[in-house]
């Protein structure tokens, strides 16, 4: 087809021309890209992705150390997936770059060879004399050509030596993950200041989470409204309708009221005034990298926003059914938000957050990979994470039992109990079956879990050696909660059912005191106000009765709206989230 | 004598050598022999990653599930220091993370290796050869192996793994568990 079988050497300038410069033009680029491949290699041939310096001394120093330092975990990861990144990048480009020299080589000489047919020169003599010196020129010619090409090499070599695929130091990774963390396309913290977080003082005088500080259900408000009436409006100092569907229970943090909603397609964080029940702000959420189009599927009882949001002073965080979690700061502004990935769970993910000191801690359970995940409250960058033997729909609490904090999560089978810090199992105590959502209690240095068609089991917590231990001392398999969460109150640990019983068990040694029938049955959790015990029905009644061993009801008080959420009570006040209002309870309003 | 164009002779010529070929075919003769490695010698020094002339090397790590453990606690996988049993970078001992973790059912873990990933540095190896069975080992990959008459590989290899063998046998399996495994 490119033979020159024409004999009468026609001419066909236009032609020539564009082979002419298809030609030149590739001959340009297959220069340019044998550089760019000659720097690359020797990038390559200098990159070691095996035993990379840096990675070696961090993971030597690691090993070496007695404790699991996040800083240096967190050094270690963005190390070794930086060097591998680049590792696999030249390589990609090595391989991009020889595919790109083979179609230019051939784009080139295809237009060598068009361009000689449609400029067909005669066989003969040349009809010019060559003039002086033309063979000494064309010599030269052929030696700038050689020339030409040792300084390509030359350059390609230099260009390789002065843009080296430097691995960050350790000091200077260090300094960029302390700038900005997160993953590529996630919504992350712009700027890092020195933001100090609540300390366990701060928090109790607050209502930052699920059953309030700690997450067990001890209020440590002075007192709280005895009565009130939802249909004359006695006691109740606001009133506001809601159209906000979510089963997750309010947080408090000074004048701000925090929950969140979600639908099919949409998420939200409302913020509430505490003192009027204004609403402040709502933010829609974003979607975030991984956020799924469509919606995971969930039970109508759970919802897309069952899990109780987290207020950790400056900031609030919410998590989704689809598993959305984001940062949010008190003007309602996202600080940083991912999606975690969709948890495979058959009613829909239900786990509160909680957050201590600089740690935001997830109990992500996904089916296929349950976990428990601490990420910087700052950044949402991930600390530490430790695996979870099985899934549930209960949420973490953290106890201080003899002045050391532990992070108690219940699930299907086991009682954990995990270091903040780490993540390091401290205890783990097995004693639950079937779907456990209650959350765990406490009280008297004895950790209490129950689920119906289970039993109930107190595990009495110790030190060994210096670490926390747990040992299961008594069990209870009468009427057991299935949704609501026990409370520990003075000496007794109290159950609510979705069946309408109340059940007081002594904490030390799981005597039955008493048991009582309501009318519709219990989801929001029991709460413990000094020697009281709030439990909000269903039908919105909350019956006050006394932690003792006698049952003595001290009052019962109708709102007149049906009620799943538990109760927050801060600052001798009561708010509660029932199905279509929200409410502030306080006496003499 | 008619002279000859270089169109006849490169007729003439190609049918020659096509000929010569579809002969050498048909003739029984000499197996053609490949480079590979041979388990039982292999030290696991590293050069294999290396000495090969492909980049990423040829030599990959293959496993033999026969003869897996499935530990938890697994020489391979986890560095020998690892503080946790995760898949964090602080813990995996694959410069390349070229080894995916699978949860089976109590503390049996499946592992899997990414040829994709796999640079054929032999840390695994030498790690599951030292606290585990042995299941890890390395084999020169035929569809990636140029087959280099004087393989550099070869040229490096200290204990004298890698030698050639039969092309139909191109491969040096290990399929069974030693016998103390067994036992």
């Amino acid at each position: 087809m490119l033979r020159n079988k024409s004999h009468h050497f026609i001419k066909k300038p236009f032609l020539f021309q564009l082979s002419a410069i298809a030609a030149v033009v590739s001959a340009l680029f297959i220069l340019i890209v044998s550089t760019l491949m000659i720097a690359n290699y020797i990038q390559i041939l200098a990159l070691d992705p095996v035993d990379q310096p840096e990675l070696l001394a961090l993971r030597e120093e690691y090993a070496h150390s007695s404790e699991m330092d996040p800083e240096m975990i967190a050094r270690i990861r963005a190390l070794d997936f930086l060097s591998r990144k680049a590792y696999f990048t030249s390589q990609t480009h090595l391989i991009t770059g020889g595919k790109l020299l083979l179609g230019a080589a051939i784009v080139f000489l295809v237009s060598m060879r068009l361009a000689g047919r449609w400029n067909p020169q005669a066989p003969g003599p040349p009809q010019v004399s060559l003039s002086k010196g033309h063979w000494s020129r064309q010599s030269l010619l052929r030696e700038l050509v050689i020339l030409a090409g040792l300084v390509l090499m030359i350059v390609a070599a230099l260009a390789a030596l002065f843009t080296p695929l430097n691995l960050p130091t350790a000091e200077e990774l260090a300094a960029e993950l302390a700038e900005d963390g997160g993953e590529a396309g996630e919504t992350v913290a712009t700027s890092e200041e020195d933001i100090v977080f609540p300390d366990w003082e701060a928090l109790q005088k607050q209502w930052p989470s699920f059953r309030g500080p700690g997450g067990y259900g001890r209020a440590r408000t002075e007192k709280a409204p005895l009565q009130w009436d939802g249909e004359t409006g006695k006691n109740i100092r606001w009133k506001t309708a809601l159209e906000a569907p979510g089963f997750n229970s309010p947080v408090v943090w000074g004048d701000s009221l925090f929950f969140s909603s979600a639908t099919d397609t949409e998420r939200k964080i409302h913020c509430y005034d505490t003192e009027e029940g204004e609403l402040k702000w709502e933010l829609q959420l974003p979607a975030f990298p991984g956020t799924p189009d469509t919606p995971p599927r969930v039970s109508d009882d759970t919802g897309h926003a069952a899990p109780t949001m987290v207020v950790h002073y400056p900031f609030v965080y919410a998590i989704f059914a689809n598993g959305d979690l984001v940062c949010c700061d008190f003007s309602g502004e996202v600080v940083w938000g991912k999606n975690l990935g969709v948890p495979e769970n058959h009613y829909g993910h239900s786990s509160s957050l909680i957050a201590w000191e600089e740690l935001l801690y997830i109990q992500f359970d996904d089916k296929k990979n349950p976990r428990l995940t601490a990420l910087n409250a700052q950044t949402g960058n991930v600390v530490w994470e430790t695996k979870r033997k099985t899934i549930s729909w209960a949420s973490p609490s953290i106890i201080l039992h003899e002045n050391r904090p532990q992070l108690i999560l219940a699930s299907e089978k086991d009682v954990d109990s995990y270091n903040l810090s780490n993540g390091a199992l401290y205890w783990s105590v097995e004693c639950l079956d079937g779907e456990v959502a209650p959350s765990p209690a406490w009280t008297k240095a004895h950790v209490f879990v129950g689920q119906d068609y289970s039993i109930a089991t107190a595990i009495k917590l110790s030190e060994e050696g210096g670490t926390p231990a747990g040992e299961a001392v008594w069990e209870w398999d009468d009427s057991l909660t299935d949704i609501a969460s026990p409370v520990g109150a003075q000496d007794y640990f109290i159950m609510a059912t979705s069946r309408g019983e109340i059940v007081c068990l002594d904490a030390l040694t799981g005597e039955d005191h008493w048991l009582e029938d309501y009318d519709d049955g219990f989801h929001a959790s029991p709460i413990s106000v000094g020697d009281l015990v709030y439990a909000l029905e269903t039908n919105g009644d909350m019956h006050i009765f006394k932690a003792s061993s006698d049952y003595e009801l001290v009052a019962r008080n109708a709102l007149g709206d049906k009620a799943s959420a538990t109760p927050a009570f801060v600052n001798n006040r009561i708010y509660l989230r029932t199905h279509a209002y929200l409410w502030c309870v306080e006496e003499g309003s | 004598m008619s002279q000859v164009n270089r169109r006849d002779f490169l007729r003439v010529a190609a049918v020659a050598v096509g000929s010569g070929v579809a002969l050498k075919a048909s003739q029984p003769g000499a197996e053609a022999t490949v480079w590979q490695i041979d388990p039982a010698l292999c030290v696991q020094c590293g050069r294999c990653a290396t000495n090969c002339v492909i980049n990423p090397s040829a030599v990959k790590c293959v496993h033999s599930y026969p003869i897996c453990g499935y530990c938890d606690l697994c020489g391979a996988y986890l560095q020998p220091a690892a503080k946790t049993r995760d898949t964090g970078a602080e813990s995996q001992l694959c410069p390349m993370a070229a080894i995916q973790r699978t949860h089976i059912e109590g503390v049996y873990y499946q592992y899997t290796i990414d040829e994709e990933l796999c640079v054929g540095c032999g840390k695994c190896v030498k790690g599951c050869a030292m606290f585990g069975n042995g299941s890890l080992y390395l084999q020169v990959k035929r569809d990636l192996c140029v087959n280099c008459n004087d393989c550099a590989i070869a040229r490096e290899c200290p204990s004298g793994a890698m030698h050639r063998v039969p092309l139909s046998e191109s491969y040096l399996l290990k399929t069974d568990p030693p016998p103390e495994a067994q036992g």
